[in-house]
């Protein structure tokens, strides 16, 4: 049909629909008009007037008929068979309030479970990120190595793939760091050190001034520009339009505002909002660390994020070849430190691709999980249905014998389950945001899902409509199908069997099939918990109890080390210059002001805590074998002994609760003055002198990069700890002191009685006393910190065994619907049982044999799928213990109580049967 | 729209079109016409005539308007729209092809 035909149709449709009582008016009047003229006709030609009109009634062959045909034309009537159908649905559902009710909020459980982690999956892993334009054009480059794939690329690197490229229209670069907002009151915030055309890769248009441009990113140290995201400058300043031209302070450095980001675009950080974008020209102000180092020399420090938008035409793998082929010619050319490098390209930007991984399994875990719930859920409403049924097979054989067609009923009966999915479809999306609060709840402060935007998108909308209809079609259709069946015209006789066996075979089907899967999903559940118990039980090496940590960053307040003089003036948050402000005197009054606190026992600064996926490292020799510097400089993880490096003041060992076993501890007179020390882990020692006592030997730890480092005087060899996590086997450590070691960003731990409130506030004090505008953060306690270690275990635990109960519970009730169908169905034969001499105890025993055998048949499907389950665990996400017997007859324990419990009641009301009124009743 | 094997359903669209569109009238005039036209060869039940204007209408071939008659009774007056105008062009055209086909054919008998 052409479109204008389409439009000008439309409008007698929409007419016919809304205007109907209009239309039948009309169509009445126009009938009658005809036949009054035919009558006039007639009588002109001589026939009575009664005669006329008799006649003129029987040309028309029945007025009704013919309005009947002529309303067909219309070609609405579905409509109003639906509206029909709906009203008739609306009727029913209101008689039986109670199953209404209870299906309604089974299934929205079921739909909101979906729709809150299916939003999670779409926010984290489908959804590009806001704000840029075209985000399928752009791709993320990264560094492979053999012992690091997908790591970020150096500086010159970033230069020769941007200039040599021949597949990107632009190559951009970026690192993201916390800087210190020291404008109003002072805030650690998130910063981005762009390069010039990060903005016009990505497309994104200022809400106010300008971005950064290329034109920003070529003097060194010499465009103090900043661009605000637009919720910052909503947040610290008021939307003033005012704030163009002034002044703020970036770690303590002003920092000139000329422009604010649109309020979609919240940057490429898929895990973080980023606050304001600087130009890469101002590293050494963005990242202060960087002072003094060769960021921009060095190849072989990876430290930037790349992304490019492909040249229109260029595909992926064109693009990928072409990067690998500049990679190659690098390694040929600075083989130093470029040997085994390749490239990698990635789609789009933001989220790394080993996140990517672990969210993807991690997702899929929860999305199989709530997928079992609604079918639990899906099968216990056809359940429900299925008894219904039985109570309506009056109604339906009565409309079957009236004519209605088996079609027209069964979508009478899917009109019916539609409504009640679609109701419990939209109570669903009311009960998502809360299933994802719950679920995001114990997410890691900086994970990726606890930041992404979560809010319903129309693919979010669109999946609830789908997974609804679904739903809705999956639990009507069986149910419609067997109660409208022909020979149910049978039932209209009295007397005949009240129910069929193939209807009750299907509803234990049901029953059984829900037990199963509620089966499956408290064995995932237990295994989860089981293992995140085993993990938070195990001793890891170090006290997880009665410790309180913060962490605080002197670099960017200004602070400098004593010694070293190479760092220019800085000005804090005030703007006064504060040269000369020595960290390690700031270290060891605060060491002094917290060791004398109430209820802490010892207090240690250090520059990491366990556990801690990455602390600093650092390769490792035997005096005399160290490599030629330049060797070491690319071959950074081939070289040596690659181990992990821990700055640590005095008592660190004792806070943490790390046993020393051998020698001695540091303490405060391991400085500068004094020879380089190291205590060494105690796999550490074992493999650098097996046998032999490690106390007074010597280490080597070269520098990659300057003067080479002094060797060091092994003082001490602490006890093995789980330090990276508490998944991994002990790493090998060297511990060296802070005070011959400096770090401006430490962590401050205290071993303390104090409450967490009381410890915070303690801590934060004391810290303010010596510098009140030091910001203080990451404050938690050890328990915290180490439970975050395992929030993916804790989510998928703690909803998964949520998901559980509730599917057990409605397994119950369907084991209950079906026993109690039962016992009504056979209080006939109970009755005449009994009268034939059946004791109550073997009434009983009837009827909890035939629960129990649902229950046991449920269990063995279950146990299938839990097997399968198990290897799915395993393979994608966690060390799971394959089939752990206890969880399996623990779990099975419960449900066969819970279906004991289930068969009770109609237990006892088939014991309670009187023969005499079982009897009569027929 | 009409299936071009629905000869009689085709031809009575055209028929309706045709007198139709030489002026708007109301249904009994038009069955009136029709006789009148066809020298009482078509004659077309009044219970079919009614669905097949509706038909049209709701095809946007013809449009209806209630209006006065000279006679002082009010009644719904059919005319054709610019589609009808092309639909019935369209049917003219194929009726032209088939009928001449047709006489071909039974010329060819009588030969």
């Amino acid at each position: 049909m052409r479109p204008e035909h389409w439009l000008y149709t439309i409008r007698l449709r929409l007419r016919s629909l809304f205007r109907r009582r209009q239309a039948d008016q009309e169509l009445d009047d126009e009938l009658r008009d005809h036949i009054e003229q035919k009558t006039a006709e007639y009588v002109a030609k001589g026939m009575t007037p009664r005669e006329a009109h008799r006649t003129a009634l029987l040309d028309m062959g029945g007025v009704e008929k013919r309005k009947e045909e002529c309303r067909d034309t219309r070609r609405v009537n579905w409509v109003q068979d639906l509206l029909q159908d709906l009203r008739f649905t609306f009727r029913m559902l209101c008689k039986s309030l109670g199953f209404t009710a209870v299906a309604v909020l089974t299934l929205a459980l079921g739909i909101g479970a979906n729709t809150a982690i299916f939003s999670l999956i779409n926010a984290v892993l489908l959804q590009p990120l806001p704000g840029i334009a075209n985000p399928k054009q752009l791709a993320s480059l990264f560094r492979m190595q053999k012992n690091d794939p997908f790591g970020v690329n150096g500086y010159p690197d970033y230069v020769d793939y941007r200039d040599r490229n021949r597949s990107f229209s632009g190559l951009a670069a970026h690192a993201a760091v916390w800087m210190n907002l020291g404008t109003g009151s002072p805030e650690r915030i998130i910063g981005d050190i762009v390069t010039g055309n990060y903005f016009p890769v990505l497309g994104v248009q200022p809400a106010l001034g300008r971005l950064i441009v290329l034109d920003d990113d070529t003097k060194r140290d010499a465009n103090a520009v900043v661009v605000l995201s637009y919720s910052l400058w909503e947040r610290k300043f008021g939307s003033s339009r005012a704030i163009l031209g002034r002044k703020i302070t970036l770690n303590g450095y002003p920092f000139i505002v000329i422009g604010v980001a649109p309020p979609r675009f919240t940057g490429v950080l898929a895990a973080l909002r980023t606050d304001v974008w600087v130009p890469m020209s101002m590293l050494h102000e963005g990242m202060p660390s960087s002072r003094g180092q060769h960021y921009f020399e060095e190849r072989a420090w990876g430290w930037m994020r790349i992304f490019g938008r492909l040249k229109p035409g260029v595909s992926f793998e064109q693009a990928q070849t072409d990067m690998r082929v500049i990679a190659r010619q690098l390694a040929l050319a600075y083989p130093i430190t470029n040997t085994g490098h390749t490239v990698a390209l990635e789609c789009g930007v933001g989220i790394d691709p080993d996140d990517r991984a672990s969210l993807t399994g991690f997702l899929g875990l929860l999305f199989a999980a709530v997928g079992l719930l609604l079918v639990i859920a899906c099968a216990n409403i056809a359940g429900l249905l299925l008894v219904r049924a039985t109570g309506r097979r009056r109604e339906i054989s009565v409309r079957l014998a009236l004519g209605a067609t088996r079609g027209r009923l069964i979508r009478q009966l899917v009109t019916e389950g539609l409504f009640m999915s679609f109701v419990s479809g939209a109570l669903g999306l009311i009960l998502a945001p809360w299933i994802i609060r719950i679920s995001v709840h114990y997410a890691q402060p900086t994970s990726v899902i606890r930041d992404s935007n979560v809010s319903p998108d129309a693919r979010v909308l669109a999946f609830t409509l789908l997974v609804s209809i679904l739903a809705g079609v999956a639990f009507t259709v069986l149910p419609a199908l067997r109660s409208s069946s022909p020979d149910i015209l049978t039932s209209l006789k009295e007397g005949a069997p009240r129910s069929s066996r193939n209807q009750s075979l299907l509803q234990r089907l049901l029953a059984a099939a829900q037990v199963g899967a509620s089966f499956v999903l408290l064995i995932a559940a237990g295994l989860l918990f089981h293992n995140m118990y085993k993990i938070l039980n195990s001793n890891p090496g170090f006290d997880t109890t009665n410790i309180f940590m913060a962490s605080i960053n002197l670099t960017m307040q200004g602070y400098e080390n004593g010694k070293d003089s190479s760092v220019g003036t800085f000005r804090n948050t005030d703007g006064e210059a504060v040269n000369g402000k020595r960290g390690d005197v700031f270290y060891h009054q605060l060491l002094e002001r917290l060791t004398r606190l109430p209820q802490v026992s010892s207090a240690s600064l250090s520059t990491s805590i366990p556990p801690n996926p990455w602390p600093g490292g650092a390769s490792v020799f035997h005096p005399g074998e160290e490599p030629p510097q330049n060797l070491l400089k690319g071959q950074w993880f081939q070289r040596g002994l690659h181990v992990n490096i821990v700055n640590v003041s005095p008592y660190y060992f004792q806070t943490l609760g790390i046993p020393l076993m051998q020698g001695r501890d540091f303490d405060l007179g391991d400085d500068e003055t004094t020879p380089g020390k190291a205590i060494v882990s105690r796999n550490l020692a074992e493999r650098m002198w097996p046998g032999e006592n490690a106390i007074g030997k010597r280490i080597s730890w070269p520098t990659v990069e300057g003067p080479s480092r002094p060797r060091l005087e092994v003082v001490g060899v602490a006890a093995d700890c789980k330090y990276l996590s508490l998944t991994e086997p002990p790493p090998l450590i060297m511990y060296v002191p802070l005070f011959q070691n400096y770090s401006g960003r430490v962590t401050i731990a205290l071993h303390t009685t104090l409450p967490p409130a009381a410890a915070s506030a303690e801590l934060r004090s004391a810290v303010a006393a010596l510098d009140k505008t030091l910001p203080v953060f990451e404050t938690k306690t050890m328990q915290d910190y180490v439970g975050f270690s395992v929030w993916q275990q804790k989510i998928a635990s703690s909803l998964i065994g949520a998901f559980g109960l509730l599917a057990v519970f409605l397994a119950a009730l369907g084991l209950y619907g079906v026993l109690a169908h039962s016992v009504s169905q056979r209080t006939h034969e109970i009755g005449i049982r009994m009268a034939l001499g059946a004791q109550k105890g073997d009434i009983l025993w009837m009827v909890i044999r035939e629960g129990l055998l649902l229950a046991g048949a449920g269990v063995i499907i279950g146990m299938g799928g839990a097997l399968a389950l198990t290897r799915f665990l395993r393979a994608l996400l966690f060390e799971i213990t394959p089939t752990d017997p206890a969880a399996l007859t623990g779990v099975a324990l419960l449900l066969a109580l819970v279906a004991l419990l289930a068969c009770y009641i109609p237990a006892r009301r088939a014991m309670r049967v009187d023969p005499m009124v079982a009897l009569r009743y027929e | 729209m009409s299936k071009p094997s629905d000869l009689v359903q085709g031809t009575l669209d055209m028929l309706l079109l045709k007198i139709l569109a030489l002026e708007p009238m109301n249904g009994f005039a038009v069955s009136q016409r029709l006789k009148q036209v066809s020298d009482d060869v078509l004659q077309m039940s009044d219970g079919s005539l009614y669905p097949a204007l509706h038909k049209l209408e709701q095809e946007g071939w013809i449009t209806a308007e209630w209006k006065t008659s000279v006679k002082g009774r009010r009644a719904k007056y059919y005319s054709l729209t610019r589609l009808g105008r092309r639909q019935l062009e369209k049917e003219t055209d194929n009726w032209g092809r088939l009928s001449s086909a047709i006489s071909r054919v039974v010329k060819l008998k009588e030969a």
